[in-house]
This record gives C-alpha cells, sequence and structure tokens, in this order.
C-alpha cells in the first residue's frame, strides 16, 4: 500500500450557535435560571448525537443579548468539552445587534464551504429594543447565513413571535412555545439533539435561492403539555 | 502539443459513503471510462447522485448519466478527431443539449419500465411524493464531471458540485471551473433541473503548451469535503501525479479503494469517487505494468463503475424494480404505457396529503 495522497483529513465541521436573550425580564420567574439548566442538560445528549456522527465535527458557542451583544462562549468549541457558564441578566433587548455578530460569522472567508450547514437557536422572552430588521438583513446577507437551520423558542407569553419568526423564515416552522421550564428543556433539548442530528448527515440537493437550512428536513418537534407558568 | 490520445490511463473507484452505510442507503454515485477503437479519444465520467429524500433513484440517475455521456461522446467520435478549436467549442455545446436530453430519455425509460410505486416513499414527509410525482426526472437527480481527450485539446464538462482538476508536470494542480458561490450547504445544480443546460460549464483546453498537463482529476464532492483544507484537497494531484512517477498505475488503482475509503471514513462521511486521466508516458518506467492498453483495469471492487472496452457495448444496467404493469403513463406517448402503478401513485399521495394537512 503506498503512502496516502493529499493533506490532512478531518470531519465536516457544524457549528452550533446558542443566541440567547439575558435583558433584565430573564431574571423573572427564573427563566434565566431555568435557560442555563436546560442546556447544561442538554449537553450530554448533544454530545451522545456527535458521537453517533463521527463525520461532523460539532462546534459549539454562543451570543448572549441584553443592552448590547457579545460572544458568551467565543471560541467555536467541540461539543466534547464544551461547557456553559451561565447567563447573567440586565439591560435590554438588543436582538439585532447579537444578529450582527452571528453574520460576521457567517461569511464564507470564516466558516469554510465544507462546513454543514450551521444551526442557529435563537431564545428570547421579549421584544428586540434595537435594529432588529438590520440585523436580520445582516445575517441573510451572508452565505452561510441564508442556508443556516434557525429555530427560535419563545420564552413565555411576551415574547415577540412575529420578530422570531421572521428570524426563522419559513411560514412552517414556527417558534417553540416555552412557557414552562420542563418545556424549555424539551425544545432546548430537541434543537440540540434531533435538529443536530439531522444537519450532521445531509444529503445533497437541488440548488434554490430561498432554501431554509439548506437541505436539513427538521424533524417534528416535541408536543410538550404543561401548565404554563411563564 | 502531445501526440495522439492513444495511451491516455483511465483508471478509478468508488466507495459508498461510510454515513451511507449507517443510514442503509446505497453508493449514488458512478463512474465510468470509454476509448475509441483506434485509441484516439478517451473518455472518464462521474456522477453524483443527490441522495435526499426527493431523489430516492439517484444511484440510477447517476449510471444514466455516465451512460448517457458515453453514448454521445461515442456517436460523435468522428467529430472530435480532427476538430479544430472553435468546432471542438461548437460540439461541446452542442454535446451538452445532447447529454442533457439522452440522460431525460433513459430516465424516462426507466421510469416507463419500473413506475414509481408508494412503497418508494415509505417514510418520507408527505411533500417529496408530490413533488416527485409532478416532475419524477428529480428522482433520478444527478450530477456529471466528464473529460474527453482527443488529439488536440481536454474538452472538459461540469454540472454541479465535485470538482475537476489538471495536474501540471511542474506539480502544480488547478480547478478547471471557477468555484460556483451559490453551492453552500450541500446544494447542487443537477441534470434534473429544467435549467439543467444553461447551469453545465465546458471548457476546451489545448493539450501541451508550457507546462504540460500530465493528469486529469475527476472526483465526486466527498473527495473535496474530506480535507481540513483546500490546499490539502489540491495536493491530492500532485501528490498523485509523484506516485505516477514511481509506482505502477496498476498499483495505485489497487490502492485507491482503500484511500477513497479513508476519505470517507476520516472525513466526509459521503460516498467518494475519483476518476483519474493519466498522460501515456507516465507509466515509461513501468516494465512490470506490461505495457497494455489493458491498464485500464476493470475495477472489480468498484461496483459502480461503468467500463466500456473501446468500441463494445456498454454494460447493461441493474435491474431492480418492480415489474411493468400496463396503464397510461402520463408522460406523453413516447414514453409508452406504463401502468396502473402512475395512478395509485397519485391516489395515494392526493389521501396522505390530506390526511396530512387535516392533522395539522
Amino acid at each position: 500500500m503506498g503512502r496516502r495522497p493529499g493533506g490532512e483529513l478531518a470531519a465536516r465541521p457544524l457549528h452550533f450557535i446558542w443566541i440567547a436573550d439575558c435583558s433584565s425580564s430573564m431574571a423573572s420567574d427564573g427563566k434565566i435560571q431555568a435557560l442555563n439548566q436546560a442546556i447544561r442538560e442538554a449537553l450530554p445528549h448533544m454530545k451522545d448525537v456527535a458521537a453517533d456522527n463521527p463525520n461532523a465535527e460539532v462546534l459549539v458557542r454562543a451570543v448572549s443579548f441584553s443592552s448590547g451583544a457579545r460572544w458568551h462562549v467565543a471560541d467555536a468549541t467541540s461539543v466534547d468539552s464544551f461547557q456553559w457558564p451561565d447567563l447573567q441578566t440586565s439591560g435590554y433587548t438588543a436582538m439585532g445587534e447579537a444578529l450582527r455578530l452571528v453574520a460576521d460569522q457567517m461569511k464564507l472567508e470564516v466558516m469554510s464551504k465544507r462546513a454543514l450547514p450551521p444551526v442557529l437557536v435563537l431564545l428570547s422572552d421579549g421584544q428586540p429594543t434595537d435594529d432588529f430588521g438590520a440585523g436580520l438583513q445582516a445575517l441573510m446577507n451572508e452565505p452561510w447565513g441564508k442556508k443556516a437551520v434557525r429555530l427560535a423558542i419563545a420564552i413565555g407569553s411576551d415574547a415577540d413571535r412575529q420578530v422570531l419568526q421572521r428570524f426563522i423564515g419559513h411560514p412552517e416552522i414556527p417558534p417553540l412555545e416555552a412557557n414552562h421550564p420542563e418545556a424549555l428543556v424539551q425544545h432546548i433539548r430537541w434543537a440540540s439533539t434531533a435538529v443536530l442530528q439531522s444537519v450532521s448527515s445531509p444529503a445533497s440537493r437541488l440548488a434554490t435561492a430561498s432554501q431554509v437550512g439548506g437541505n436539513v428536513v427538521i424533524p417534528d418537534s416535541p408536543s410538550v403539555e404543561v401548565d404554563d407558568v411563564w | 502539443m502531445s501526440g495522439e490520445s492513444d495511451g491516455w490511463q483511465i483508471l478509478g473507484a468508488s466507495v459508498r459513503g461510510a454515513s451511507h452505510r449507517r443510514k442503509g442507503t446505497p453508493n449514488e454515485d458512478a463512474w465510468g471510462m470509454w476509448r475509441s477503437d483506434d485509441g484516439v479519444l478517451a473518455m472518464g465520467v462521474v456522477a453524483d447522485g443527490h441522495g435526499d429524500s426527493q431523489s430516492l433513484r439517484s444511484h440510477v440517475g447517476s449510471r444514466l448519466a455516465v451512460e448517457a455521456m458515453r453514448q454521445v461522446v461515442r456517436e460523435q467520435r468522428e467529430i472530435w478527431r480532427g476538430a479544430s478549436r472553435s468546432r471542438a467549442e461548437q460540439l461541446a455545446q452542442r454535446s451538452v443539449e445532447m447529454v442533457v436530453r439522452r440522460w431525460r430519455t433513459l430516465v424516462a425509460r426507466d421510469l416507463m419500465s419500473n413506475p414509481l410505486s408508494p412503497h418508494e416513499f415509505d417514510g418520507e414527509d408527505v411533500e417529496h411524493p408530490a413533488k416527485v410525482v409532478l416532475d419524477p426526472m428529480r428522482a433520478y437527480g444527478t450530477t456529471l464531471l466528464a473529460v474527453v481527450v482527443t488529439p488536440r485539446y481536454f474538452v472538459l464538462f461540469g454540472l454541479g458540485d465535485g470538482d475537476l482538476l489538471i495536474v501540471g508536470g511542474d506539480g502544480s494542480c488547478e480547478p478547471v471551473f471557477a468555484e460556483d458561490e451559490r453551492l453552500v450547504a450541500n446544494e447542487t445544480t443537477s441534470l434534473c433541473m429544467s435549467t439543467s443546460i444553461d447551469e453545465f460549464r465546458f471548457q476546451v483546453l489545448e493539450r501541451g503548451g508550457a507546462i504540460r498537463q500530465e493528469l486529469v482529476l475527476l472526483c465526486t464532492d466527498g473527495v473535496s469535503n474530506a480535507f481540513r483544507h483546500l490546499n490539502g484537497f489540491y495536493r491530492l494531484g500532485t501528490d498523485l501525479l509523484e506516485d505516477l512517477y514511481n509506482r505502477c498505475a496498476r498499483d495505485i488503482e489497487r490502492d485507491l479503494p482503500q484511500w477513497l475509503e479513508d476519505f470517507s471514513h476520516q472525513g466526509s462521511g459521503d460516498d467518494v469517487t475519483l476518476c483519474m486521466v493519466v498522460a501515456p508516458d507516465l507509466r515509461a518506467t513501468d516494465e512490470e505494468a506490461s505495457v497494455n492498453e489493458d491498464i485500464c483495469v476493470r475495477p472489480e471492487r468498484s461496483l459502480n463503475s461503468t467500463h466500456w472496452d473501446q468500441e463494445t457495448e456498454p454494460c447493461s444496467l441493474p435491474a431492480r424494480h418492480t415489474p411493468v404493469q400496463s396503464g397510461d403513463s402520463g408522460l406523453g406517448d413516447d414514453m409508452g404505457s406504463s401502468t396502473g402503478l402512475w395512478s395509485d401513485m397519485w391516489e395515494w399521495v392526493s389521501r396522505t396529503w390530506k390526511n396530512s394537512k387535516e392533522r395539522r
């Protein structure tokens, strides 16, 4: 057997980004604690999914937004070593700025063409207090932003569902309703396992201009029947 | 300028992807090679069936694409032999149109003899059968890459993702076609698109020049996606050329399936197919290769290959569908008569779609 030709082989990167609201309203009724706990509980399940799909290198990070937006976990971290630092609440809801931060990472120069479609999960309990439209436009201007699997979780009854629907950009994928800590846990686990599984091994398909999530088939979300708390 | 294409070696292999093994799906890639009986023309071709849930017969579609390309080049072989550059460009454009039409005809014949049936959609979202029934070519969607070596030119064809690389005698490895920025997230253009003729790219490249072309590589996208960096992918061409200088092509072909397995298992997970079109005099040191045209070894371990021994007829395509039934195909007269299954299909799609809406 001759020496294998070519450079280093590697699984295809799959970027998973939480975009989390930590405005002051998230402090009420234990929402932020429930969010921190739900993501932390989902991580072992994410690792299991990643282990079952060795040809996808799952890389996780997070953006938080309140009166501004910043990278909560800036480095694209292998899911195997990813740890969730608790979010703290304060200020307003700069959702548009958060989307612009994410948009910067959706450029082809930053995220290689061989990557799998990224997964963006937006979680919010309120209405944007900055220019959401400009942030969304910035995201949609980038090739990977357009093709990302974009999901949203509406936390509590005050979440702006219209805004979250615009972020998703697909009429048949509504925002997930989390009006109870248990529902939040279920939805976060679904996004980080079932959706991750689907994105991990996609097949090629016809190019279309408006296709959300590239060729990824979004699995059905779980129905959660608990009394509303938020 | 190089001499006649006589002696160009064509070798290749295709392996089922690691993720396809996990999911139980077949190898949807195909490849083939052909040489004219006088050795003047040679051709390598690869195709990559899409594999999404609508492209449920893409493993057949890719083989039909390889066959369509062969038929068209074979029919035009007399014209290709002495074509000038401008004539070659006209022929290439004409070939694109013919290949698309021929592929559609072959698909139509396959549909006619093996109609779509509900059991093929088991477990799939209801929208998919409806889309496929409305446009059954989608079921066979595939890319296509090919190179025809003529006495004076390389004529290169490309539709969809996948890569055509030319490796020069100086070790340089360059893509033939500019990157299509639209094709991210595993999206691709396809023979099944209504715009496929416009999407097809071709190039007529003069052989020889300051840096002689030694090797042409045709790769499905499972190959390039296996490498962490693009430079590592291009190094594949440089390394293969160096290997060809030092080793018998037959030995390299023997190693190829294992390398492709590595590309899939340690890299992309996708089906991987690589066809190499090799300049004739690289094998000069190859006494043990017995300097034989049969260097285009039949790739026994590569089940998706189609190898035409010079002017012989192509290998028969696999039969793997349900028996034909009589009835109206709904596809026009030239599709012949098929199938009660077709109307069954419509009824099933309508019923399932209605039930789905009611559930929502």
